[in-house]
């Protein structure tokens, strides 16, 4: 009678388990559908977000292919000491703690390794400049790398190192004096200046 | 009234006779018992230093006793150790009041609350003066030191200053910072220039004349040079001047950053910031600028060095982590171990000259303020907050004090507080715009420029 008693039992409690389990699973198979369509939309989302990527850097290219076309155009019209003043004149920007050097630094390093390209005898002069926040002497540090990111991106763009010059006067030049991050994003820059 | 006697002097006068004894007995001299700066509960030491006595002698007049003390009072208030009390409330006249101990009311000035009185007198005889100073302990009705001074008039003022390191050695077993120079960069011409001024802001002198950015100030430890970073030439470069001959001496103009200029401790030798290589790298170099040994090699930022007081370690700033945070090398292991871990962006170090703390500026709520860390990262303290941008610590050489650059009230100025953060406030320097970077001399034994 006791054995019996534990058959039914043990019967019972594996009933009780299988179904269990198939409710379980019942609910992976459910999370399971809601996780592939969060994932079929994600992978939509991200083909989107590529397309949108890629449309933006098709924008950029066209808005620097027909920049170089405007300054070419500009620069047969522009007398030499018009481009002259234009090279000097722009300066690059940077991200607070930062000397990697933005896409809009690049393409303006473009121009003016262009312009160096074009002249050979032209020595460049480049300052690296940090804004107010930090200590004086990192900040020197700072403009320091800053100055040579500049300076290596002109050399990998075929200008000679030996006429290109660096200098780092951190936080000592600001160009404006406000305590406000538009003011600071003016003075993280880099700054050129032809011999 | 009664309390006033027994607010726990009890206690330290027991110390203080202890340490008395022991220093009687020409055992070495023992420090931080009488005055112990680590305990948060350190209270002043009311001292009374009533109006110096004229005992005759030419040219006497009566602002000279009151000038006398005053001078004794701003110098030991300005240490953090001492309040002075106010002259006004002084129950006798001191023009009537003698100055030997059995002259001495006692129980007056102890019911005024004062725990120590200084009774001097003087003397003046053509151009010399005269001076002889006592220090009582009231509580104990005991002569503690006597001092006799003759000295040049127009030097009075360096002569009381003496009488206060010696007394400071007397109750701390250490010289006090009377004799002391701040070197900082001032910008009253609208040029960066490094100036001097005496331990409390007095008698400043601007050292340089280059019409230039100056910046970094840093005394050798033997008091006798400087060196700082100069424009002058056209790239941050290194000059060293000596301050006996005036002579200024380039000492590294390498291409590229020359700068945070740090005296290793036992003198011959500085750590500096060097980019010669294209990244700002930290070099051991002897006093004449030659390289004796680069300190790092990364592809990161290396700068601004203190020298811990043994010379066996390096604190300085690294972005290696991708923000800059301090870091310490261990000159023998040549190993270098991350010291900050909170915030994004630590500066500055200094490294006390007792070798227990180091101070630096730190970025919190996207405003400076100065932080004390033990060597070993533990016990992180703010010691500054709520009040502007506070940057650039430095220490006084006794290490009580700490000295620092604060916008608090617009432009930036030189500040003063206690080694635990209280008492802050402005060093009083009679010049017009920015002062920046401060570094306080080590004790000097003669006059500088």
């Amino acid at each position: 009678m006791r054995k019996s008693r534990a058959w039914i039992f043990g019967a019972i409690m594996l009933a009780m388990l299988l179904a269990l389990g198939v409710s379980c699973a019942k609910k992976q198979v459910t999370m399971e559908t809601q996780e592939m369509a969060a994932e079929e939309g994600a992978a939509q989302q991200s083909a989107e977000d590529e397309a949108a990527r890629r449309e933006a850097e098709e924008a950029r290219l066209q808005e620097q292919r027909a920049r170089e076309a405007r300054q070419r155009q500009e620069a047969s019209s522009m007398s030499e000491a018009a481009r002259r003043a234009a090279f000097e004149d722009e300066e690059i920007h940077f991200d607070f703690d930062k000397y990697v050097l933005t896409p809009q630094a690049m393409m303006i390093l473009d121009d003016k390794a262009a312009y160096l390209r074009e002249h050979s005898g032209v020595r460049v002069l480049v300052e690296g400049h940090c804004d107010e926040r930090g200590s004086n002497e990192y900040n020197l540090a700072l403009g320091d790398r800053r100055a040579n990111s500049a300076k290596n991106y002109l050399v990998k763009s075929g200008v000679a190192a030996s006429r290109i010059t660096t200098i780092s006067y951190g936080e000592e030049q600001p160009l404006c004096m406000q305590q406000n991050e538009s003011c600071w994003s003016r003075n993280r820059r880099g700054n050129f200046g032809a011999r | 009234m009664s309390c006033c006697y027994s607010r726990n002097l009890r206690a330290y006068f027991l110390c203080l006779s202890v340490v008395l004894l022991v220093i009687f007995q020409a055992t070495p001299a023992v420090s931080r018992i009488y005055i112990d700066i680590n305990s948060p509960l350190q209270k002043k030491i009311p001292i009374a230093i009533p109006s110096f006595l004229n005992e005759g002698g030419d040219g006497a007049n009566q602002s000279m006793g009151k000038n006398l003390a005053a001078i004794l009072n701003d110098a030991l208030s300005f240490s953090g150790l001492f309040q002075g009390l106010d002259p006004a409330v002084f129950l006798q006249d001191p023009e009537k009041m003698g100055v030997k101990k059995a002259e001495i009311k006692f129980s007056e000035w102890s019911f005024l609350g004062a725990d120590l009185l200084v009774r001097g007198s003087y003397q003046i005889q053509g151009e010399q003066l005269g001076l002889v100073i006592r220090l009582f302990d009231v509580i104990q009705q005991k002569l503690l030191l006597k001092r006799t001074y003759t000295n040049d008039l127009s030097a009075a003022r360096q002569t009381i200053l003496t009488f206060a390191d010696e007394m400071m050695l007397h109750l701390t077993g250490e010289l006090g910072i009377f004799h002391t120079q701040i070197a900082f960069v001032g910008k009253a011409t609208g040029k960066k220039e490094i100036y001097f001024a005496d331990f409390d802001g007095s008698n400043i002198r601007q050292i340089t004349r280059d019409h230039h950015i100056n910046l970094s100030p840093a005394w050798s430890p033997d008091g006798k040079k400087i060196s700082y970073v100069g424009y002058k030439r056209g790239n941050p470069d290194l000059y060293t001047m000596d301050l006996i001959t005036k002579v200024v001496e380039p000492i590294s103009m390498r291409p590229g950053l020359n700068i945070a200029p740090t005296y290793y401790p036992k003198g011959g030798k500085l750590a500096a910031t060097l980019s010669f290589t294209g990244n700002p790298e930290l070099y051991l170099l002897d006093a004449r600028g030659e390289i004796l040994k680069q300190l790092t090699i990364s592809w990161s930022i290396d700068v601004s060095p203190s020298w811990s007081p043994d010379g066996q370690k390096l604190a300085y700033v690294s972005n290696r982590a991708g923000k800059p945070q301090i870091y310490v090398l261990d000159l023998s292991t040549e190993r270098s171990t991350r010291l900050t871990f909170e915030g994004d962006y630590n500066t500055s170090p200094a490294w006390s000259p007792r070798g227990d703390r180091i101070l630096y500026a730190g970025l919190h709520d996207g405003m400076f303020d100065i932080f004390m860390i033990n060597p070993d990262g533990s016990e992180l303290r703010q010691l500054t907050g709520g009040e502007g941008n506070n940057e650039n610590p430095c220490w006084s050489p006794d290490g009580r004090l700490i000295l620092f650059q604060s916008d608090r009230r617009g432009t930036l100025t030189l500040w003063v507080m206690q080694a635990n953060g209280t008492d802050q406030r402005r060093l009083r320097l009679n010049l017009g715009g920015s002062q920046t970077e401060p570094d306080w001399s080590p004790r000097l034994t003669r006059a500088t420029p």
